[in-house]
């Protein structure tokens, strides 16, 4: 019964990964590879400083957005959660949370440029309100536009958690903290907040994830200038220079997984599962 | 120093609490029965602010505090379902309501774990509650409840989740705590053996309405309502019919165990002759334009003597030790004395041997008399009811 599903498992995953693995092990021509082994492509990334360059920005941006979304995720979850009582309009908030998901994630970028841009309705209300004086250059192809897309692309993947740790969390646990001298907001600070962690961190888990392998965001509304990890091994691949595409993979994917440990690991997940 | 002034509350087109007006007196244990849905927990969430009135007003140390939000309130609160954080270990949830009100961490470190000694815990604090039992939690939510020094503790069915023997301990264990400390306690329950065995007065609710405010005695033996009756000392109810009043102003009643003579003595009728002997205790509505109710003791005509009390069988509820009872005066607690013929009696325990009933629990489990026996004086809170009990007997004695 297992045969089917390990059988999925090595031709979809397995074999891939096995085969980005060896080819990081080949040695690059100008034009392709050939399979005399060597670890040069590793060395290369290693001792090279563009790499860790783009590691320290990648890891950058995502304190960062990691940080923004976090604020915006609990306060909309906290608002979903606590201060809208009627159920159905409860209900509507959650699915509305995951309409922009039927859309393309390509579509849903594009979006941004009639909006951000140069002429976009942003900076004409802006200008026209006399706000600016001329229209800025700053929502548009650059690091903090291309962060706040990071955002927004990702934000519902920590409301979603975090709405549903704190739907579940005991009432009692709340009138216990307010009875014993809490005002709401300590009561959230102390209470709800380390309680609604689990859901939180799971959310970081997913957004972490996103963006390590966000090779898109970076180039349409970042203007490509600052690329994160997943741009770099694209831009690699794209110049055919597969085994260095294939070594910078290996690491992204080492990277990724450590990340999401230590995650898991903060979460303290075993709690609750 | 807890007033309620007609207070009412409505959950939508239910009305939890109906115009309910009472006063907890300083240093009292006051306890709060009813069924589930009757407004109870609504009336204990109101006092912490968790709950607000529809109509009238609260009243806490003479203030209404109405607008006084759950967190300025002072009335810590132990949870049915304790309630503890799962997120902190057993010290800082003690210490949780000392650390809202800006106390050093050290400061209410000893202080949690001095509180901790207090309810038996000593050594636990690093532990988290899930690693407690519940009667362990228990007493953890009652030292959160009591660190900031209340001058009034709430507890909702705070017994509720403990085992029989557990809660009988526990019981006890408040009891103390609350003299110790001299503070208010206000307590829910379903379980009117606990009220009884507990507090210095009891409030009655059902559906939303008070019933009867008084002490256990009161509420016990002189039931206000039908409803009271048949909660508290969970007697046997009849319905009677008065057949009309005698020469001497004696109601003559008619109940499916015979006819009755009653006399109404401050404003409660009771029973004074019995057409049989040894049946249970009666209870029923006086109809016929009168609509009033009496309780008594059932007595034997043929031998008006002490054995016939073993009626009391049905009258006295769990939870009063029948040795205690026996040092009274009014039951000897021998089998031979304990063999009321109850043939031909219609209400649920008839046939049962009176001893059997107290001694097993009239088929119920409720472990054994030593064991009851042996929490008797602290049981034992009427020493009124004997008297009251007395005067009824002189009374049929001297009739």
């Amino acid at each position: 019964m297992v045969a089917p599903a390990l059988l999925s498992i090595a031709i979809g995953l397995a074999v891939p990964l096995g085969a980005i693995v060896l080819f990081s092990f080949w040695t690059g021509t100008s034009v392709g590879m050939h399979s005399d082994l060597t670890a040069s492509n590793y060395t290369n990334i290693l001792t090279g400083g563009t790499f860790w360059d783009t590691v320290g920005w990648t890891l950058q941006v995502l304190v960062i957005v990691l940080t923004c979304s976090t604020i915006i995720g609990v306060l909309v979850a906290y608002f979903a959660a606590r201060v809208v009582t009627i159920e159905w309009v409860r209900t509507a908030l959650v699915f509305l949370l995951f309409v922009p998901f039927v859309v393309s994630y390509v579509i849903r970028m594009i979006t941004w440029i009639p909006l951000f841009g140069r002429a976009g309705l942003l900076n004409t209300a802006l200008t026209e309100a006399g706000v600016l004086d001329e229209p800025s250059d700053l929502f548009l192809y650059t690091s903090p536009s291309m962060m706040t897309a990071l955002v927004f692309l990702y934000v519902a993947f920590i409301i979603g958690p975090t709405f549903f740790k704190l739907r579940q969390l005991d009432e009692d646990l709340l009138r216990a903290a307010q009875n014993l001298g809490a005002s709401p907001f300590r009561t959230f600070w102390s209470v709800e907040l380390p309680l609604a962690r689990p859901g939180i961190v799971v959310g970081w888990i997913f957004v972490s994830v996103m963006i390590l392998s966000d090779f898109a965001t970076e180039r349409i509304i970042g203007g490509g200038l600052s690329p994160l990890l997943a741009g770099t091994v694209w831009r690699r691949a794209e110049l055919l220079l597969w085994p260095q595409a294939s070594a910078q993979a290996v690491a992204l994917v080492l990277i990724t997984l450590t990340i999401a440990a230590g995650l898991l690991r903060f979460a303290q997940l075993e709690r609750d599962l | 120093m807890v007033e309620f002034d007609e207070v009412s509350r409505r959950f939508s087109d239910t009305l939890a609490l109906d115009s309910v007006s009472f006063t907890v007196r300083q240093g009292e244990f006051f306890s709060i029965i009813g069924p589930s849905g009757s407004g109870k927990t609504t009336t204990v969430r109101m006092i912490a602010g968790l709950e607000a009135p529809t109509v009238g007003t609260v009243k806490l140390f003479g203030k209404d505090v109405s607008a006084v939000p759950p967190h300025r309130r002072g009335t810590p609160m132990v949870f049915q379902s304790y309630a503890l954080f799962p997120h902190l270990n057993i010290r800082d949830n003690v210490a949780y309501g000392l650390r809202m009100r800006g106390v050093a961490k050290p400061e209410r470190r000893n202080r949690a774990d001095d509180l901790l000694g207090l309810v038996g815990l000593e050594g636990l604090g690093d532990r988290r509650s899930e690693q407690l039992s519940g009667g362990q939690q228990q007493r953890v939510a009652l030292a959160r409840a009591i660190a900031t020094e209340p001058r009034v503790v709430l507890l909702d069915e705070a017994l509720g989740a403990l085992d029989a023997a557990l809660r009988i301990e526990m019981q006890v264990e408040l009891k103390r705590l609350q003299k110790e400390l001299a503070c208010t306690f206000i307590h829910v329950t379903h379980d009117q053996s606990e009220a009884i065995a507990m507090a210095d007065r009891i409030l009655v609710l059902q559906g939303g309405r008070l019933e009867q405010v008084g002490t256990p005695a009161e509420v016990f033996a002189r039931p206000k309502t039908r409803f009271v009756a048949a909660f508290v000392g969970q007697n046997n109810l009849m319905d009677a019919t008065s057949m009309g009043i005698t020469g001497d102003g004696l109601h003559k009643i008619h109940t499916p165990l015979g006819e009755f003579l009653a006399k109404e003595s401050d404003g409660h009728p009771i029973v004074r002759e019995v057409a049989a002997r040894g049946k249970p205790a009666v209870y029923g509505t006086i109809k016929e334009g009168y609509n009033m109710w009496f309780h008594g003791i059932v007595l034997s005509a043929e031998s008006p003597n002490y054995d016939a009390a073993v009626a009391y069988a049905n009258f006295w509820h769990e939870g009063f030790a029948p040795a205690e009872v026996a040092n009274q005066g009014y039951m000897t607690p021998t089998p031979s004395v304990a063999q009321p013929a109850l043939e031909g009696a219609d209400s649920p325990d008839a046939g049962v041997n009176a001893w059997d009933y107290w001694y097993n629990g009239g088929g119920r489990d409720r472990g054994s008399v030593d064991d009851i026996a042996s929490k008797a004086a602290w049981w034992w809170q009427f020493p009124d009811e004997s008297e009251y009990l007395e005067s009824r007997w002189q009374d049929f004695v001297a009739a």
